[in-house]
């Protein structure tokens, strides 16, 4: 099992309402998988998806990623299971603009440079380059490594995007309306590409409100009000 | 992240804002500038007064008559400093074991049909040990850094023996051009001149002598005067008896002031000088040594360097809130890409590290063009005033410390706003 929940809450508080984003969701992912997490928007699935990528700690309830408790991590230690275990793919891209697409699929690899005692497989200096270049070949864009976000198109971005996930050889990538932002036949291809990535044996999680998107996945998990309904 | 991909990191970005950073350094850059202008300026009082006061060494201290505006004239405060108080002092006074006189006017010297007028020194034995020691003037075509010696200064003859210089001896030593002049390439050594119409016999001719410094070389008459015994001089001089300058040496350097204060108790007794009312005593006579002068030339300099340093220290504070606005407005132009970083893996201390780095490579480059800046100034500087301003080498590094202090210290509350960033937020800020 990949990803594991038991009865994961979270509250916190609007001005001075309290807001009970998730009550209660017990979720298991096994390696290999592609599952949709869909629900209207307030049904509590980004913050789900947050929980689940380390961004966000859960109020109460527990968290296992690869059989690993780490609902009570610190920062630290949450920014190291983000850099090592999980990729992001925003609806948004969320490329720096100022690096290349090479660049931009390396970064995490920098980061982790920086624990070079905890990680001695990627001590070497060509290493980071090596693997982006490995990951850009992937997913296809080779040829426009060294081009910046602007010069790409919305589709190339996400391949980026998704390059930069893949680079840290994570448990799970995390796809937050991965083709939110592309048109339908962009979106498709995106949306193969993912199939393609699970079928090569990697865990994807795919947060959307696009019944299109959901039906590329092998399971379709429903959200309301902060529970899973079906 | 490793500190090179950091310190990449940072200059990439630094250099994407050129304008806002160029903008931003400038008052890092004055701040910068008036720290070497200030070590400049304190370096210089204190070069001044070595060159100033290089004859007088730190274990002597100058005594010499004390003056007073009286009816718009200078005249002596109370009794002269005689010859005898020079000559009585090394027994008076145990701190001292050598008092060292000279007296300086201009007189009129004649050669047959040839008279000039010239400077004069009466001085001591040791005439030419301390012409040797002031070390302002040397031989021409002396060799750069060789020591020079009393024997280098004489072309032909001999110097003044010390029975001669208490003896009235008339004889004396020519500088070489009014030798020249006296006796238009004639020898000079063993003929008879006439100083204030006393005949003098030439004991020695001195060789060609120029200034050390290049700068004084056009200016400087140095190869014009004569030398004579002091007692000679003041016996066929003066009128009446003169005030001598005495430049006594101290045996223990660490007991200056016990020395000053024996000189003075001496020179009180022997001019009867009785305390005022309130017990202060009225000397008619003044000490001064190294530390005195340099005490006086750094308190000249002190004004202006307070100024600099509180130039520097505005400047600074102001280039530092200037640092501290353009990272606030960075960090906030930049939360998405923030929120990126985290959602990557970026620790806390990475973000800190990449914005605080931000800062300090904005604050190094104003340090540099600073000290840039201020290296340039000091030669325009001291074209107003060479003794004051002399560049300190080793306000480099510290003018780079307090530069890189400035971006540290004003980095780091934006740097730390950074890290605090919720990623969550970040990410979705627009």
């Amino acid at each position: 099992m990949i990803i594991e929940t038991d009865g994961l809450t979270k509250v916190y508080r609007m001005g001075n309402t309290e807001v009970r984003a998730l009550r209660g969701v017990s979720l298991c992912v096994q390696a290999g998988e592609f599952l949709a997490l869909m629900g209207p928007s307030g049904s509590g699935k980004s913050t789900m998806m947050h929980v689940l990528g380390c961004l966000d700690t859960p109020t109460a309830g527990r968290y296992c990623l690869e059989g690993r408790d780490i609902s009570t991590l610190s920062g630290d230690e949450q920014a190291r299971i983000r850099n090592t275990r999980i990729g992001f793919v925003f609806q948004t891209f969320n490329l720096l603009p100022r690096l290349t697409a090479l660049e931009n699929v390396a970064l995490p690899l920098l980061y982790r440079a920086a624990s070079r005692s905890e990680l001695p497989q990627v001590n070497s200096r060509p290493e980071p380059r090596r693997r982006a270049s490995a990951a850009i070949e992937r997913v296809g864009l080779a040829q426009r490594a060294h081009h910046h976000p602007a010069e790409l198109s919305g589709g190339e971005r996400q391949r980026v995007a998704i390059a930069r996930a893949l680079v840290s050889e994570p448990a799970v990538i995390l796809a937050d309306e991965p083709t939110g932002n592309l048109d339908s036949k962009t979106g498709a291809a995106i949306m193969r590409l993912l199939v393609e990535l699970c079928g090569e044996g990697r865990t994807i999680l795919a947060v959307t409100h696009d019944a299109n998107v959901a039906s590329y996945a092998h399971r379709i998990v429903h959200m309301q009000d902060g529970q899973i309904v079906e | 992240m490793s500190l090179t991909n950091t310190l990449l990191t940072a200059l990439r970005s630094v250099t994407a804002n050129k304008l806002r950073a160029t903008l931003t350094t400038l008052g890092v850059i004055i701040g910068v500038t008036s720290v070497i202008a200030t070590l400049a300026l304190g370096n210089g009082a204190r070069a001044a007064v070595d060159a100033n006061f290089r004859f007088l060494g730190s274990d002597q201290i100058q005594i010499n008559a004390a003056y007073k505006m009286k009816d718009g004239k200078l005249e002596a405060a109370g009794k002269k400093l005689t010859f005898e108080d020079g000559l009585l002092m090394t027994e008076a006074v145990n701190l001292i074991d050598r008092a060292e006189m000279s007296i300086g006017g201009s007189v009129k010297v004649r050669h047959g049909r040839a008279a000039l007028d010239v400077s004069f020194t009466g001085a001591d034995a040791d005439a030419l040990n301390t012409l040797a020691a002031q070390s302002r003037v040397q031989p021409v075509g002396w060799p750069e850094g060789k020591k020079l010696t009393p024997e280098a200064f004489i072309a032909r003859g001999r110097s003044f023996t010390p029975a001669e210089a208490l003896a009235q001896a008339d004889v004396c030593i020519l500088a070489y051009q009014t030798a020249q002049d006296l006796f238009e390439g004639d020898e000079a050594l063993g003929e008879i001149v006439w100083i204030n119409r006393r005949p003098c016999e030439v004991i020695a001719v001195l060789t060609e002598l120029e200034p050390i410094d290049p700068d004084e070389r056009n200016r400087s008459r140095v190869n014009d005067g004569l030398f004579l015994p002091i007692s000679t001089a003041i016996r066929n001089l003066y009128e009446e008896e003169p005030s001598v300058n005495i430049i006594a040496h101290v045996t223990d350097p660490n007991r200056m002031d016990e020395a000053k204060a024996q000189i003075a108790e001496y020179l009180r007794q022997r001019h009867t000088i009785e305390p005022d009312a309130s017990g202060a005593y009225e000397y008619d006579f003044r000490m001064t040594t190294k530390k005195d002068m340099l005490g006086a030339q750094q308190e000249a300099a002190r004004t202006f360097s307070l100024l600099l340093t509180a130039l520097a220290a505005v400047s600074l504070v102001v280039g530092g809130i200037g640092i501290m606005n353009v990272m606030l407005v960075s960090v906030t132009e930049r939360t998405r890409e923030i929120g990126v970083r985290m959602a990557i893996g970026a620790r806390r201390r990475d973000i800190v590290a990449q914005f605080l780095t931000e800062a300090v490579v904005i604050s190094a480059s104003g340090g540099v063009l600073g000290i840039a800046a201020g290296v340039l100034s000091i030669p325009v500087a001291a074209t107003f005033n060479k003794d004051i301003v002399l560049f300190d080498p080793r306000s480099i590094p510290l003018a780079l410390g307090v530069a890189l202090l400035t971006g540290v210290v004003f980095g780091l509350y934006p740097a730390l706003r950074a890290s605090r960033l919720n990623p969550i937020e970040a990410l979705r800020y627009e």
